[in-house]
């Protein structure tokens, strides 16, 4: 069976920035494949490109066996774009937004209408569908963002960081939509910044930083890449890249990095180096207010990977 | 195509969703117009009832020919809108203007019938600065007068020689010279051939207005990246010519719309005679097109929709203040009135001028050229703006 998505070393810059650098991965049909990095790691760089957005320098993209181009307007109807940035306009109501969007793809009439409704009851918008979409909350608007993506049963739903900017309670629906779309076969591409949305959602994940993949695969496979290390999660107040960088040097660390007022330290045996860990904390005049100790996860192998913590 | 439409009729039902619209393409101009017609009608008024002048005449030759001019100025004082009054000497007309009695006083020197067709002489016109339009018709008046009688004086010499009796001649002159002038100013409309006030007034403020109209068409190319669904066209397979040609698309309409409701407007509520149905709508067509190509420029240049506001706001003030939409500044000898002819604006009222006198199409062929050169220009300009900026 033919990938619904082939990107083959694919490369773009902007003047001397290289945005990405050359990024290849694959998704079958049904699955669902997350792109996890950092901010300004590439991944809308990258789907700007897989969407036929955004001309690259090399490399090729193919959407269900069709060459995706900037003109290629078979393989770009393959495909439903959610934009990271709201794509909808604030003065048509819902039920308007996603009738135009369909007639754009050649959907009309009681077809048309038909699926407007279940798109809108999969995002949990239907009794708001005759409301401006300035009306509605953040949460919302987001999810009719998606709605109109899925409108015209595209073989491909590209998601850029959908929960970006959203309550608990919307980015809960949002994931909760996406999981059952994919439940019933949609193959998803998601990118995001956050492990757990991407250890809940994706059945493999391609982790990119600085333009480049740097390790892809299930999640089981990613964290036994990284062998049985624990990560310390460090809460504390002072100097901390300062501390991170002194981690760096203890016996057992295999890497520290600091973000958010949090030290994360990779170690081999979190039971044993938590004494020496702590210690180096003292040592440089920093005081702790928690500690936190987790099994391996993501964003783990992240840190593992980089030397950098994943929200920066 | 059917994409085209589609994004111009969602365009369209956003516009109208939003008052502005209304308000800068029919209710503004309309105000305006009324506001000018009823607070300046006398003013703006160059030919109609609004229009009147006092005239001093001093004859200070007593002779045929002066006697022939006193003919024709009575005949103007018999009209409503001149009045013609006697000064024994020049001095006592100019008197007169200075105290702005008068708009002007014609001066027929001593011995000028005796003198014409044999040395210089000339009858002197005596203007009042303050009354511009009286005195340029005056002076219009006696230069159409002296061609003829200079004719006079060869159409008699010539009768003469050809054996006429001498007595018949003041009856020659009386004959030769009455008449052209009279004839003359039956076609004043054609010496100052000019749209009425209200008619004036409606056609400045709804051109002005159009450059106005029009951004809302192309100025949602702007918008389109602003909510981001620019991306969301792009990726539903539309090309950018397509968004491109449906904004122009509804940059045309609302012109048109708001245009023909304005005249169609004027012509039933303040009885304006627009002229020639057809060339009338040529004018209109061409002014459009030129306005969306103009605005089309800027959106295509600028970064946002409210950057490109001002500078179109910029534009179609300069533009229609220039091209004498609020004050007739065309047509003159000024440096502002050679200025005035780069604008699609002085074209525009230029040919509705042109058009009030009558006539058809082919009368305003050179102002529907210049406004479509100014179009095809503005056009090629906003092309290599999009092409440039999708290279980027
Ligand atoms: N149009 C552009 N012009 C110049 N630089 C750009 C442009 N788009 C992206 N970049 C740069 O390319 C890099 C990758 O950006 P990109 O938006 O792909 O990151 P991202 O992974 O989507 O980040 P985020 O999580 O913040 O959305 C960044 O350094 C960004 O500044
Ligand atoms: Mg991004």
């Amino acid at each position: 069976m033919t990938n619904v998505l082939d990107v083959d070393g694919l490369k773009r810059s902007f003047d001397d920035l290289v945005a990405v650098g050359g990024v290849s991965f694959s998704i079958e049909p049904g699955e669902a494949y997350g792109l996890l990095g950092p901010n300004g790691a590439g991944k809308t760089t990258t789907i700007s490109m897989v969407a036929g957005l955004l001309e690259s320098d090399a490399g090729s993209v193919s959407v269900a066996g069709k060459l995706m181009t900037t003109k290629s307007s078979d393989a770009k109807r393959a495909i439903g774009l959610v934009p990271q940035d709201l794509a909808i306009y604030p003065d048509l109501t819902a039920a308007e937004n996603l009738k135009f969007f369909g007639s754009l793809y050649g959907m009309r009439g009681a077809s048309l209408n038909e699926r407007i409704m279940t798109v809108l009851e999969m995002v949990g918008l239907s009794d708001r569908a005759d409301d401006r979409s300035d009306e509605y909350s953040g949460g919302m608007k987001r999810r009719l963002n998606i709605a109109v993506g899925l409108l015209h049963e595209p073989q491909l739903l590209i998601l850029d960081e959908p929960t970006v900017g959203v309550d608990p309670q919307s980015r809960n629906a949002i994931l909760e939509s996406v999981e059952g779309l994919s439940s019933r076969g949609m193959s998803v591409l998601y990118t995001t910044h956050y492990m757990e949305e991407a250890e809940r959602l994706c059945d493999r994940v391609g982790i990119i930083d600085n333009g480049l993949l740097v390790a892809e695969g299930t999640r089981r496979s990613l964290v036994d890449s990284i062998g049985q290390d624990d990560t310390v999660h460090v809460t504390a107040t002072g100097n901390l890249h300062h501390v991170a960088e002194l981690l760096r040097a203890v016996e057992g660390v295999v890497t520290a990095a600091e973000a958010h007022g949090v030290v994360s330290v990779v170690v081999d045996r979190a039971a044993i180096r938590l004494p020496s860990i702590l210690a180096t904390f003292t040592e440089a005049g920093v005081s702790v207010v928690a500690v936190e100790v987790s099994e391996p996860n993501l964003e783990a192998v992240f840190l593992h990977l980089t030397g950098k913590a994943l929200r920066d | 195509m059917r994409q085209m439409f589609l994004i111009a009729g969602k365009d369209l039902r956003l516009r109208l969703r939003d008052r502005s619209v209304f308000i800068i393409g029919l209710a503004a101009p309309a105000l305006l117009a009324l506001i000018f017609t009823f607070a300046f009608g006398d003013a703006l008024d160059l030919s109609g009832g609004g229009f009147s002048a006092t005239y001093g005449f001093v004859d200070l030759d007593g002779g045929d020919a002066g006697a022939a001019l006193a003919d024709v100025l009575e005949g103007l004082d018999s009209s409503d809108q001149f009045e013609v009054t006697d000064f024994p000497s020049a001095s006592a007309a100019e008197a007169a203007i200075e105290d702005d009695e008068i708009s002007a006083a014609f001066v027929v020197p001593a011995g000028f019938s005796e003198l014409v067709g044999v040395q210089d002489t000339a009858i002197e016109v005596i203007g009042n600065v303050d009354a511009p339009t009286g005195s340029a018709i005056a002076a219009a008046i006696a230069e159409a007068y002296a061609v003829n009688v200079e004719r006079v004086s060869l159409t008699v010499g010539a009768s003469v020689a050809a054996g006429a009796s001498p007595d018949s001649i003041p009856a020659l002159v009386q004959a030769a010279s009455t008449q052209p002038p009279l004839t003359h100013l039956g076609d004043l409309n054609t010496v100052v051939r000019q749209m009425d006030g209200p008619t004036y007034a409606m056609a400045g403020m709804a051109v002005f207005f159009l450059f106005f109209t029009v951004q809302f068409g192309v100025a949602g190319l702007l918008e389109e990246r602003r909510f981001g669904t620019w991306d969301r066209l792009m990726s539903a397979g539309v090309s950018k010519g397509t968004v491109i040609a449906a904004k122009a698309f509804v940059s045309f309409v609302l012109g048109i719309v708001s245009m023909a409701v304005l005249m169609l407007g004027a012509a039933v509520g303040l009885g304006a005679n627009w002229g020639d149905p057809l060339a009338v709508s040529a004018l209109v067509v061409m002014g459009v097109l030129a306005a969306t190509a103009v605005m089309s420029v800027v959106a295509a240049l600028a970064k946002t929709v409210e950057g490109a506001g001002n500078v179109q706001s910029i534009i179609a003030v300069t533009l229609g203040l220039l091209g004498g939409t609020f004050v007739p500044v065309a047509g003159g000898e000024g440096i502002l009135a050679k200025l005035s002819l780069l604008t699609p604006h002085a074209w525009f009222m230029r040919g509705l001028n042109d058009l009030a006198g009558g006539g058809s199409i082919s009368l305003v062929v050179p102002s529907l050229l210049a406004i479509g050169a100014f179009a095809l220009a503005a056009t090629l300009v906003a092309l290599w703006a999009f092409t440039r900026e999708v290279a980027a």
